[in-house]
């Protein structure tokens, strides 16, 4: 089989695949591309490739997983570098011996790797108590569209010297810069753990529960809600209760001292007075829900032409209404989850295209017309046409494509990833 | 002739009171709380975003440097305007725009003083939590521009973890929002790199900052050491643990001698180092940890450990800390602080070479500092009156910082890079490093004329300022009778 045949991309294959094992023949293959003129798209997992435009160029795929060690890992320090290759579930793993972690857990699972984590920067339910990924993120190495290595931040938790790249190639979706290497600040595995679920008739019930823990001072790891479908999904892998007056469901998990977590868990089931059904779960049940949850609307590569995936930013106030307007299209099956304290929806819909771009619209106009913002994550050609990559595209992106050009001058890298 | 047009030009936007150009006006704004200096030709007191723009244009139509300031409590020279040129202060800009006690955000003008942040959301049981030392004085914005720390930033991060939007003028005059009040905005993140970008990239006119709820009991542990050796390996034994409290500061000898003859604390002057830990949350269990915290702190040789729960207690084990600069005046007239960082275990020996270098330069150093998150503070003592001695504190206070980079740590954890620390970038980074900053500025600030040479080491076209520094540091600053070398006319930002 053709080697290039894996790393297709909208239909096409590059002309070549490299498998560097360090950060020098990383740079020494971005070297040779600039000779060549080459465009570059870094591959980890594959699991995110979806997300963005189709590169308009593409001639060379940088496959990213041979450099998957940890470069150091200071645990008296809380800090860990790695490469950008190492899948997170690898790196949680080798952290587990220490009693510490690197609390993400987005969309595409565990699987992911740190690089292609990065490059996206989409957060998962964790986020609630930790942060999207570039919270997390102290230092980076990158290899620039001519072959430099460069870095910024460092290994220390506190650190203002120079500009912030890490944040800034954070999400940028492999246009600036080929991750090579991460630091991150880690935290410490909360000592206890407790899970409870809450099913209510209507999103606005939900509402009291999700803002109370947002001002909750016992910070809960996670605060997700699920609409109907969601949940439905996920009782297909976990074993979890049938309740069909329940629509919406709010799954907290809190962490941390054993009294801590009781409290929170009191508290929630306080705010929770609306609720139709509660349950609680500990231990591996737990585990393998929280397993599960991220990946509800994980993106898959190539996109089917019946799917679409969407993500929403709205305040936390606005969550309800959110879940209503996506649930309000009868043509369309919608899977929707939202991080409950953060106001951050992940969604995809199944349904003939036009309902689909008709739900897309709808949603764009919501996430507009409350100051949120709205990205197509996943989805066919036709929907990428219609709704865009993101909206608003207010007059900052001068502002970013000033700094892609002086980054990548010529264009090189993932060429048109973020609509240029 | 030039000069004057400017003038006209501004008094029109900011009106006679809004305008400040004559030498003894000017002094007041030729410092900031760092050693440098320079003098600014004209100083304005915007209101409004529109006059920040009128501003910068007619800046841009001069060719006048801007410098933008805040509060100017700044360490590191980041608002000395060096260059000379237009400084825009932005302390007329103090409107809190909006509480929302619901998605618990704030809006707020970037001349808003940060404690007032958290007065505001109080009513709300909120409060906006970096809380740097400064922080009844200084500004949002200057906190924006510095990505300033302070104590509590151990468990909830520094600025930028809390600044979820802004609303930016660039330097041409085009006003841009970033971010929002809806967190993980698409596209680059432009809130992430303008903060802590110092004022090179664009003047911050707007912020919408996050806000938490305020912890439900606070109980704060005063532990007491013989050797700041044994101090540090509790540090990183309270971390590894598992817990990471709200704060965990530290103090050594001289910084503890110096704080009990300002004022009675209760720290044992004959201690080599305390600790103080502020263990913040919920009430249940929150006694439990914080005993389990003296346990390790006693396991690491803690002679006593106090705990403080009545909020009374608690202020006066921090009111030591919180007043250790201010009371170095009892062992010198002056002092320069440091804010390097080194990864935590790297504590017990970098201090261990601070104390030699201070010894080799025959100068005295306090450490007060937040060794949660290994940030350090030496402060040299010194009596700036003394030139030589001069020379010998910035001598120490660049080879303390070699230190802590060749430990694997940082130049700055929360002051900045500024005019201070701009040549010792390279310690830091490579040249290709800085270049690729360079370039991401030139993406805002091409013709360099937003805050030019600070962060960066010092170019061509900056290097008659620094040798102007070296002069000034071979001569008495503070008591320097007279106006500088510089006579009013001569426009040196031409």
């Amino acid at each position: 089989m053709d080697l290039t045949e894996r790393y297709r991309l909208d239909g096409r294959s590059p002309r070549s695949v490299i498998h560097p094992r360090t950060v020098e023949e990383v740079a020494e293959a971005l070297r040779e591309a600039a000779r060549s003129g080459w465009a570059v798209v870094p591959w980890g997992s594959g699991a995110h490739q979806g997300y963005g435009e189709a590169p308009s160029r593409y001639d060379l795929a940088l496959d990213l997983t041979g450099l998957s060690g940890i470069v150091r890992h200071r645990p008296a320090n809380l800090t860990v570098r790695v490469e950008a290759g190492i899948r997170l579930a690898d790196l949680n793993a080798q952290l587990a011996a220490h009693g510490q972690w690197l609390p993400l857990d987005p969309p595409p699972g565990d699987s992911a790797t740190i690089g292609g984590i990065l490059a996206t920067g989409l957060s998962g339910p964790l986020r609630a108590r930790y942060g999207p990924p570039r919270d997390l993120l102290i230092g980076i190495r990158v290899v620039l569209a001519d072959g430099t290595v460069v870095q910024g931040g460092g290994e220390v938790v506190k650190n203002v010297a120079g500009y912030d790249l890490p944040r800034l190639f954070c999400g940028s979706l492999g246009t600036l810069g080929v991750i090579v290497e991460a630091a991150f600040k880690l935290w410490p595995r909360p000592k206890t753990e407790a899970t409870a679920l809450f099913g209510f008739a209507r999103a606005e019930d939900a509402m009291p529960l999700t803002l109370g823990l947002l001002r909750h001072p016992g910070f809960p790891l996670a605060v997700e809600v699920l609409n109907a479908a969601a949940w439905a999904e996920l009782r297909r892998q976990v074993s979890l209760p049938e309740t069909p007056e329940a629509r919406i469901w709010v799954l907290v998990r809190a962490g941390g001292w054993p009294a801590s977590v009781e409290r929170v868990l009191r508290d929630a089931e306080n705010l929770a007075a609306a609720a139709q059904a509660r349950e609680r779960l500990s231990g591996d049940a737990a585990a393998l829900l929280w397993a599960h949850v991220p990946r509800l609307t994980a993106l898959p590569y190539p996109p089917p032409p019946d799917g679409l995936w969407v993500r929403l930013g709205v305040l936390p106030a606005q969550v309800a209404e959110a879940l209503r307007t996506l649930e309000a299209f009868p043509d369309v099956r919608v899977i929707g989850q939202a991080q409950g304290t953060a106001g951050v929806i992940y969604a995809r819909a199944h349904g003939p295209l036009e309902a689909l771009l008709g739900w897309g619209e709808a949603l764009r106009s919501f996430a507009l017309a409350r100051g949120g913002h709205f990205t197509l994550l996943n989805g066919p050609e036709a929907a990428r046409r219609a709704l865009g990559l993101w909206a608003p595209q207010r007059p900052e992106i001068a502002a970013m494509q000033r700094i892609k050009a002086q980054l990548d001058p010529h264009g090189r890298l993932s060429p048109g990833r973020m609509g240029w | 002739m030039k000069r004057e047009a400017v003038l006209r030009e501004l008094r029109e936007v900011f009106g006679p009171r809004g305008v400040l150009w004559e030498a003894h006006h000017l002094l007041l704004y030729e410092y900031d709380a760092s050693i440098d200096k320079g003098r600014p030709d004209f100083v304005v007191f915007p209101t409004s975003t529109e006059q920040v723009v009128a501003a910068v244009r007619i800046a841009n139509r001069y060719g006048l440097p801007i410098v933008v300031r805040g509060a100017g409590t700044g360490l590191s020279g980041g608002a000395v305007a060096d260059q000379g040129g237009l400084m825009i202060v932005t302390t007329r800009m103090r409107r809190i725009l909006e509480i929302d006690p619901v998605n618990l955000r704030a809006v707020v003008q970037p001349g808003v003083v940060n404690l007032a942040v958290s007065q505001a959301a109080a009513a709300y049981g909120l409060y906006y939590a970096p809380d740097p030392s400064s922080q009844k004085a200084c500004t949002i914005g200057g906190n924006v521009a510095e990505n300033s720390g302070g104590p509590h930033c151990l468990a909830y991060g520094v600025t930028t973890h809390h600044v979820l939007g802004l609303e930016v003028v660039l330097p041409d005059g085009e006003v841009i929002e970033v971010g929002g009040a809806a967190l993980d905005w698409p596209g680059y993140d432009l809130t992430g790199l303008i903060v802590g970008s110092e004022g090179t990239l664009g003047i911050v006119t707007k912020a919408i900052l996050r806000l938490l709820p305020q912890p439900e009991a606070v109980v704060t542990l005063l532990a007491v050491f013989d050797t700041v050796d044994q101090a540090s390996e509790a540090v990183s034994a309270i971390i590894a643990d598992g817990t990471i409290p709200g704060a965990i500061e530290m103090m050594d000898r001289t910084a503890i001698q110096a704080v009990e003859s300002a004022k009675r604390c209760g720290y044992p002057t004959d201690a080599g180092a305390v600790l103080l830990i502020d263990v913040e949350g919920l009430t249940e269990g929150l006694e439990d940890l914080a005993h389990h915290i003296a346990r390790i702190c006693e396991h690491y040789d803690a002679r006593e450990v106090r705990v403080a729960t009545d909020p009374v207690e608690r202020e006066r084990l921090w009111s030591g800390r919180k007043g250790a600069f201010g009371a170095m005046g009892r062992l010198a007239p002056s002092y320069y602080v440091q804010d390097g960082v080194v990864p935590r275990d790297q504590l017990p020996q970098v201090l261990r070479r601070i104390q030699e270098i201070g010894q080799r330069y025959g100068l005295v150093i306090a450490n007060v500092f937040h060794a949660g998150d290994g940030n350090l503070h030496p402060l040299i003592l010194f009596d700036e009156r003394d030139p030589e001695q001069t020379r010998r504190v910035l001598e120490a206070g660049a080879e303390i910082l070699r230190a802590c980079v060749e430990a694997g740590g940082s130049l700055t954890g929360e002051h900045g890079i500024g005019l201070e620390k701009r040549d010792l970038m390279p310690l830091l980074f490579s040249p290709a490093d800085l270049e690729a900053m360079a370039r991401i500025k030139a993406a805002f600030n091409p013709e360099n004329r937003l805050n030019p040479c600070k962060m960066f080491p010092s170019t061509k076209m900056c290097l008659e300022t620094w040798s102007r520094r070296r002069a000034r540091m071979a001569e008495p600053i503070r008591y320097r009778a007279g106006s500088p070398e510089m006579p009013p006319e001569e426009e040196l930002w031409i």
